[in-house]
């Protein structure tokens, strides 16, 4: 961030000489500071889960929800301004809901990801905006592609992923997550490292805090596993939250493996 | 007023009448069909257009292409149909480039489907859409005048259809070959050409399988009969 | 004239992702006066503390009714509050026309959340001045939101906003867990006994200047009571002036002082 101060970065749609864009740049870091989130792709659905730092033990638990159902088939996480990630949402909604009036069938995960790409990129146009700060995490399952896990970045750029992670403990986060053998694991098999890891990044960001675990799920709600021929299953997937059961056991396990964690080393990590 | 020339309810408040054109308007008195098979389906019409009782074209392609295989038969009035067809393919087109993936053809019945109800009351148009794709392999799709959307296994339309559904009923078979297919749609039309007066020409086919599509064409004066090539 | 070159408007980012507009918004809340809401299982309360000009002037309204299962405490700018309250009405409303039934809070308060984050990210429009304390009930039980104008909405317990409400959640954090087994009267007093403690040193609750307002779930409707009406409640209150004394005030100076973790936006 050697150009700060030049003039370059006090507004939106504006190229540094070096062709920058400060503005998006500055907004991802509003995501950098929000709670972790992960998305990990399986090959009989995808997993959603969050970290949802508790301000205040005011607040009633369980509600104000992080991770919002788009459609049937496709469940959004957030990371950044969660005022953004409303908006965001709400977007994504629309645009679920415009291709199923047009074509009276679900929208693949692949082609909202594309749209919501276009949507925040949008907003690195104009002066008059500013983008979005927040980087979604988009999951779903369809008939042709099967599981998708597709994040998207304040500049509109997306990618696909079998493991994704943002927020605060993106890297530790992404550390773990690429140590899994994604996408050849199942749903179920996902919903405990899935609640490890964000234990786990939580331990390493943002230990002071409270937090909440959050998780949920898309797949089919018919088929098995691997009963497709590479082992992926196929189909229209749908959203939910993970059991309450399967939550507290991931839990469970994820508290149980940060304290064996523990005793190893004391990791302390500076930004 | 003349209700015949409004297109609108006649004095009964139930009845329409459908068939009614505009002046010089170009109709597809028609026999069209279409029906699945083991790996595919066939797409089938007749080729007589008629403006009154004159013959405007003897060799009309009733088979319109809106992607590369999922096609639609069209009867009703022409201009209305082809513009229908011709929206229908640009959107196809640009589902295509703009998912990276060819549209299934339950998408391209949505389409048609969404056009004919929204303007029903400003359109004279009854198709068949049919089509082929890896997943979903052949379907049939039809949409009468209303703007209704109706899965088959086969359908018939236009006017020379009432002729056969007796037909149909009894020579239609499940899991036919593509050969049994061809010849079940020949015999169907050539019934329909035989008693409908504003049907008749040629028998214009496309049959459609994972190699692609491919037309047919069998000459009155043959009796309908080779291999359509 | 600016404190630096990335608080001109709300939609400029500054180098550490912040919005300063937006968090100069929330802080014109501060300069509104006191207000608190709590929840139990059968009632939703707002208390608020009126402000007014001089003297011999009236009050400030604090509490606005929205509908008759529904009611807003607002801190910060007034006309603001009165914006964002018409808009609940008419969403309210509509959803009574359109649906035959009340609007779940939740449904109202996003709609406003939704309202306010649009302000933050288009140039030429300023974010609302002030923070709402929504109070509800519906299908799901009674139900309070805290709004802010960053558009961030949450689901509280017990929440206070305004300023010198840090005492007020103080006495809210430690007693919290009362709540959800009160009484009706015992939450509006422990509303009260909140907002007594966020009280400048030489203030105290009277009838003049305590707004409160009760809704509670099977059919009572959303009532606020003003004046004579809070007299008997402020009776079994006994001591109408801050429990803080003296010492009160300079951990309130302190809490003022220290820039409240900024952007709670962020989560």
């Amino acid at each position: 961030m050697t150009s700060i101060g030049t003039g370059y970065d006090l507004s939106n749609s504006v190229f540094s000489p070096d062709g920058r864009n400060f503005q998006v740049e500055y907004a991802t870091k509003a995501v950098e500071n929000g709670g972790t989130a992960i998305g990990i792709r399986c090959k009989d659905g995808v997993v959603l889960a969050v970290e949802k730092l508790i301000g205040s033990k005011l607040l009633v638990p369980g509600s104000n929800k992080r991770i919002a159902m788009v459609d049937r088939h496709v469940g959004l996480a957030c990371s950044g301004l969660i005022p953004d990630a409303r908006h965001f949402t709400s977007r994504a909604r629309s645009e679920a809901a415009s291709w199923r009036k047009f074509y009276h069938t679900p929208i693949p995960v692949s082609s909202l990801a594309d749209r919501m790409g276009g949507y925040a990129q949008a907003y690195t146009l104009y002066s008059s905006v500013r983008p979005f700060g927040v980087t979604a995490i988009i999951a779903g399952m369809d008939e042709e592609g099967g599981p998708g896990l597709w994040m998207v970045e304040p500049s509109g750029v997306g990618w696909g992923y079998f493991g994704a992670a943002t927020g605060r403990g993106r890297q530790a986060a992404k550390a773990e997550l690429e140590k899994l053998p994604l996408p050849n694991i199942t749903v179920k098999e996902a919903v405990k490292h899935a609640a490890r890891i964000i234990y786990f990044a939580h331990d390493d960001n943002s230990k002071d805090k409270d937090f909440e675990l959050e998780m949920t799920w898309v797949r089919h709600e018919k088929l098995a596993t691997a009963e497709s021929g590479e082992g992926i299953v196929k189909g229209w997937g749908k959203h939910e939250e993970v059991p309450k059961e399967l939550v507290a056991e991931a839990e469970k396990l994820a508290k149980e493996s940060m304290v064996e964690g523990g005793d190893d080393e004391e990791m302390e990590v500076e930004e | 007023m003349n209700s015949r020339h409004t297109g609108n309810l006649s004095v009964d408040g139930v009845h329409v009448d459908m068939e009614h054109l505009k002046k010089g308007e170009v109709n597809l008195g028609t026999s069209i069909m279409a029906a699945i098979f083991d790996g595919g389906v066939v797409l089938g019409a007749d080729s007589r257009t008629t403006t009154g009782s004159y013959i405007a074209n003897r060799v009309t392609d009733k088979l319109t292409q809106v992607h590369d295989t999922i096609w639609c038969c069209r009867s009703g009035s022409a201009a209305d149909t082809q513009a229908i067809a011709d929206i229908v393919h640009y959107h196809l087109q640009m589902y295509n480039v703009t998912n990276a993936e060819p549209p299934a053809t339950r998408i391209a019945a949505a389409l048609f489907q969404e056009l004919c109800y929204d303007n029903k009351d400003n359109l004279s148009a009854g198709i068949i859409i049919a089509g082929y794709d890896k997943r979903h392999g052949g379907e049939v799709y039809s949409i009468p005048l209303g703007g209704s959307l109706h899965k088959q296994r086969y359908a018939i339309g236009g006017s020379g259809s009432t002729y056969i559904y007796g037909y149909c009923d009894a020579n239609w078979k499940e899991n036919f070959t593509e050969g049994e297919c061809v010849e079940f749609v020949k015999g169907a039309l050539s019934e329909a050409i035989k008693w409908d007066g504003s049907s008749g020409g040629v028998i214009r086919m496309v049959v459609l399988t994972g190699r692609g599509a491919e037309r047919k064409i069998f000459f009155p004066d043959e009796n309908y009969a080779g291999d359509g090539k | 004239m600016f404190r630096n070159n990335y608080d001109n408007d709300s939609v400029t980012f500054s180098p550490q992702g912040r919005i300063f507009q937006v968090e100069y918004a929330l802080e014109a809340i501060k300069q509104g006066s006191v207000a608190v809401g709590l929840v139990s299982k059968t009632h939703a309360v707002l208390v608020a503390l009126k402000r007014n000009a001089e003297e011999l002037g009236s009050y400030q309204k604090k509490i606005i009714g929205i509908d008759t299962h529904l009611g807003v405490a607002l801190a910060g700018l007034a006309p603001d509050a009165r914006v964002l309250s018409n808009f609940m009405r008419q969403q309210s409303m509509s959803s009574r026309l359109l649906y035959n039934r009340p609007v779940p809070v939740a449904r109202v308060v996003n709609a406003i959340a939704d309202k306010a984050q649009v302000n933050t990210q288009h140039y030429g429009r300023r974010p609302y001045g002030v923070g709402l304390l929504v109070a509800g009930v519906d299908e799901t039980g009674p139900h309070l939101w805290e709004f802010q104008p960053s558009g961030m909405v949450l689901e509280y317990r017990g929440a206070s906003i305004g300023a010198r409400s840090q005492s007020a959640r103080t006495y809210l954090e430690r007693t919290y867990e009362e709540f959800a087994e009160s009484s009706r009267e015992e939450l509006v007093l422990h509303g009260l006994k909140a907002l007594r403690d966020s009280l400048a040193q030489d203030k105290e609750l009277t009838i003049a200047n305590t707004s409160v307002a009760v809704v509670g779930v099977g059919g009572e409707k959303f009532r606020l009571y003003d004046g004579d009406e809070v007299g008997e409640w402020l009776e079994k209150l006994g001591n109408v002036q801050s429990s803080r004394g003296g010492r009160g005030a300079e951990e309130e100076e302190e809490a003022q002082a220290a820039p409240e973790e900024t952007m709670d936006t962020t989560e």
